[in-house]
This record gives structure tokens, C-alpha cells and sequence, in this order.
């Protein structure tokens, strides 16, 4: 399976792809806000701090 | 500072390999880690982060570039300016392995999957975007 993060990707070819995504979407992405993520984690709580912070961002 | 035999002593710090995610990231990582099902991507997105915190870039398996190398195909100067953007944002990527990493010969292994980040600095990076080649389609970064 492949994901990207959203649909805003173009189904058809764009000729400023980089492997698949284009660059004003990477642009894009590194413009938005940052969340950092707390180090030393295990997976399982690496996880679950994902969970909880992309709840805050969505609400 | 000394210590008990009164020789000098000093504290060394070293910096932290900080991750950042995005916030589009962050949403699609959680999406990710609520799967019933675990999926190959998110343990190599997970082998990745954890090769950064304990050793930056050095070392990793897989092929890691600067996402400036666009298809001479872009007309100019449409090309130029979307390379000094990526340039200017410190866009690159690095090959986690999904579905699995393929040997170059030159050193390092390429896998279909990349992982998209900014490269902040040598210490710190911002996870983007998980993007993927077509396989009939010649890459734009394999040597």
C-alpha cells in the first residue's frame, strides 16, 4: 500500500515530483508548524504521543 | 569542578538529535499507528527516527540526497525557481526500505518508499511526507 499524508496530491504526473510528491507540497509542509516529538520513546509510546498530538492539532 | 581525588573534571553535553513532525505528518503518523493492522511503512518511518536520535544521518542504510535534482524537463525558469525553493527549505529524503531496500553497489541501498524531511540542521530534522517512485519511471536521484 502507499499513503501520503492527504489528498492533495495530483493523480496525474507532475514534473516537479520528487518520488512522488510534488514540491510545492513539500514546500507546503515545511511551512506548516512543527510538533517535536519527545525523544527516548518506545515505539508503542512514540505511538501514542502521535495519537494525542494529532488530536490537539485536529481540534 | 573537581571530583573526590581533586582532579579537574568537566561536564560534556552533547547535542540532542531532535525530530520534528509536521502537522499534516504528525495527523498522518497517528492515522498510521491506529491501524488495526501494523504496516511496513510505519516501522520503517519508526527504524529511521530511532537511527537519528542516536546518530544523526551518519550511517543509515539508506540512500539520504538533497530533493533539488529535478527532470531537466521542467522548463526553465520554472526549474531554477523550484530548486532554489527547495534549496531555501532544506528539503531532502531518505530511502526507509518500503517494501524493502535494494543494494546499489555504491554503498548504500534505495528502496521504492522515501521519507521527505527538512534538514533543519545537522541535529535536527522535520518529517514531511512519505512519497513513493514509479517503478516505470526513472528516479531523478539514483546515481
Amino acid at each position: 500500500m502507499r499513503f501520503k499524508t492527504n489528498t492533495e496530491h495530483n493523480h496525474h504526473h507532475n514534473y516537479d515530483e520528487v518520488f512522488g510528491v510534488s514540491l510545492s507540497v513539500l514546500i507546503a509542509r515545511a511551512d506548516e508548524k512543527s510538533v517535536t516529538m519527545p525523544s527516548g520513546l518506545t515505539r508503542e509510546q512514540r505511538r501514542e504521543w502521535a495519537i494525542k498530538t494529532a488530536r490537539k492539532v485536529q481540534s | 569542578m573537581g571530583d573526590q581525588n581533586g582532579t579537574q573534571s568537566s561536564i560534556v553535553t552533547y547535542a540532542q538529535y531532535t525530530v520534528d513532525f509536521s502537522e499534516s505528518f504528525s495527523t498522518f503518523y497517528a492515522a498510521l499507528s491506529e491501524m488495526p493492522t501494523r504496516l511496513n511503512i510505519l516501522d520503517c518511518i519508526d527504524d529511521f527516527i530511532e537511527h537519528f536520535e542516536d546518530n544523526g544521518l551518519r550511517g543509515w542504510k539508506g540512500k539520504i540526497a538533497p530533493s533539488t535534482r529535478l527532470p531537466a524537463t521542467i522548463p526553465e525558469p520554472k526549474r531554477s525557481t523550484l530548486i532554489a525553493h527547495a534549496e531555501a527549505k532544506k528539503l531532502w529524503h531518505v530511502h526507509i526500505g518500503d517494501p524493502s531496500f535494494r543494494d546499489t553497489g555504491n554503498g548504500y541501498s534505495v528502496s521504492d518508499g522515501v521519507l521527505h524531511f527538512q534538514k533543519l540542521s545537522s541535529y535536527r530534522i522535520k518529517l514531511l511526507e512519505v512519497g513513493y517512485h514509479r517503478p516505470m519511471e526513472l528516479p531523478t536521484d539514483v546515481d
